[in-house]
């Protein structure tokens, strides 16, 4: 909420910027909080289910249908994208996700773990330009337009419809 | 020094020389500087991806039973590596010291090649866990992955010792399918036990009949957290009490989501004399509940109740008591390197009154 505030308060600087703030909004996405997750324009895939997304996020699914190596790529620990999506996706604190995936390479499942993006701006980039990545974003960042990337539709939800899983 | 020692310590010295070069940490590949005006870099050698990790405890016993003196344990350094070697490749080593009586003990316990196809298929050559049970392969040798102080008696290694076949060398198989039931398998085909009970056989087996071991997994998604097992082994042991066929059944449950952690496993130990056709089975289980406070800082209270109940008279098993336990503790997480725990855990060995004693594990991930 507070994050949503300050970008209304930024945006009011300017009439534009008005414009702007009154459709930021109205927005549903904005107003709800919702955690978009963004793939590589060239990835097949425009939708999974919550089911599938856990598989990946667990590194229980490791491989695109494609057969190509899945890179996830997460936000910095304490963000309010990676909270939301670790508790609405997973369940879990950030510390047991950390633990779960020492655990994972510790089993020989996995060689190395997620990785992280230090910024929305920077996640946009990484994973516009590799075809492997899965990504977050608030759906709010998520550039207008942006070419080489995807949002994917969630048990056939797009972040600003109703019922979309991904909410903080 | 046994050849499991030897080639340890060689597989140290290769896990200090590469972290030497690439650090303790994940490091990756980097391309090297130019070393002349035109350009050419030179060719990389043997610089992979590669983490090193490492797993520690100490422990502090009061009051135990019987004549010990309360005091201090080291518990295991477990040196842990990782490597990636392309796309499908990996390799992965995992190295023990502990504590032997007051002695030092090595063990190369794990070290394997791995080629992974897909998430339905990889294969894996070298010394393995043994798929059969699913707390060693869900903690390995790391006691900080698990909530309690001990492993469960049925989970014990071979040398603690345990009664349960925990390693062996040859190729595992192992996937999960797509689909809605999470349906995973391992098929395992390797050198199995020994002529003694303790006996991993790393350099060659003393029979021609390979232990083969199978297991099937569901982890449906419409109970997200729930793991349900089977599994059963299968070798031909060249004991020296002479020769027994074993055939080992284990079934298991965990439900682990949020703030809850349940498991439970029931494993039935069958040998059968070759000589004489006698029949031993030894059952054993455990049941595990446990709840993390959110409102308590996360401190996790947990039950850990469980029973052997060993076969008879049998000659290979020698040593072996039935034994009952319960242990009712706490663990508490630092942050998410650091765990301490603290318990009270009471047993009665057969025919013995029973006993007690409170614990101590301090327990890091590095």
């Amino acid at each position: 909420m507070w994050r949503t505030a300050r970008k209304v308060l930024a945006r009011l600087r300017t009439p534009l910027g008005a414009l702007g703030a009154f459709l930021l909004l109205s927005s549903p996405a904005v107003a709800r909080g919702r955690v978009a997750l963004i793939v590589n324009a060239s990835n097949p895939l425009s939708d999974l289910t919550s089911a599938e997304l856990r598989r990946i996020f667990l590194g229980d699914e490791t491989r695109w249908p494609g057969k190509q190596k899945i890179t996830i790529l997460l936000l910095p620990q304490g963000s309010d994208e990676r909270k939301a999506l670790l508790k609405a996706l997973l369940k879990m604190s950030d510390d047991d996700f950390t633990r779960h995936w020492i655990s994972r390479v510790f089993q020989g499942e996995a060689t190395s773990g997620p990785k992280i993006a230090p910024s929305p701006a920077s996640m946009a980039k990484l994973v516009a330009g590799l075809p492997s990545a899965v990504g977050m974003l608030d759906a709010d960042d998520v550039p207008a337009g942006a070419s080489g990337l995807k949002v994917l539709r969630i048990d056939g939800k797009a972040p600003n419809e109703d019922g979309y899983p991904l909410a903080r | 020094m046994s050849v499991s020692h030897r080639v340890g310590l060689l597989a140290l010295g290769l896990l200090a020389a590469n972290g030497l070069v690439a650090g303790p940490a994940v490091v990756w590949a980097q391309e090297l500087p130019q070393t002349d005006d035109l350009g050419a870099t030179e060719i990389s050698m043997g610089r992979t991806p590669f983490a090193l990790q490492g797993f520690g405890d100490v422990n502090y016993t009061a009051d135990p039973p019987g004549e010990e003196q309360g005091g201090f344990s080291n518990g295991a350094l477990d040196l842990f590596a990782t490597s990636r070697l392309g796309d499908h490749w990996s390799a992965l080593a995992e190295l023990v010291f502990e504590a032997d009586g007051n002695t030092l003990a090595t063990d190369l316990e794990r070290f394997q090649f791995t080629y992974e196809h897909s998430d339905a298929f990889r294969i894996s050559a070298g010394r393995v866990h043994n798929p059969f049970l699913r707390w060693p392969i869900t903690n390995h040798h790391g006691l900080f992955h698990q909530t309690t102080i001990d492993r469960p008696i049925i989970a014990r290694w071979e040398d603690e010792p345990g009664l349960w076949p925990m390693h062996f060398v040859g190729l595992l198989s192992q996937g999960r399918l797509r689909g809605r039931a999470g349906l995973s398998y391992a098929l395992g085909v390797g050198n199995g036990r020994g002529r003694v009970l303790d006996e991993v056989q790393v350099g060659s087996d003393a029979n021609r009949q390979k232990a083969v071991v199978a297991s099937l997994g569901l982890n449906p998604d419409a109970v997200p957290g729930l793991a349900l097992y089977v599994a059963a082994y299968f070798d031909r042991i060249p004991a020296v009490s002479g020769s027994l066929r074993e055939q080992d059944y284990t079934g298991s449950a965990a439900y682990v989501r949020g703030n809850v952690e349940l498991r439970g496993e029931w494993s039935r130990l069958g040998h059968e004399s070759v000589d004489s056709g006698i029949n031993y089975k030894t059952t054993g289980w455990y049941a595990l509940a446990a709840y993390r406070l959110s409102g308590l800082g996360g401190v996790k209270p947990c039950l850990l109740i469980e029973s052997l109940n060993v076969a008879d008279d049998e000659a290979f098993l020698e040593g072996a008591q039935d034994e009952e336990a319960w242990a009712l503790g706490l663990r508490w997480d630092a942050n998410r390197w650091v765990a301490l725990k603290g318990d009270y855990r009471s047993r009665r060995l057969e025919g013995g009154d029973r006993e007690g004693a409170i614990r101590f594990q301090l327990a890091v991930n590095f």
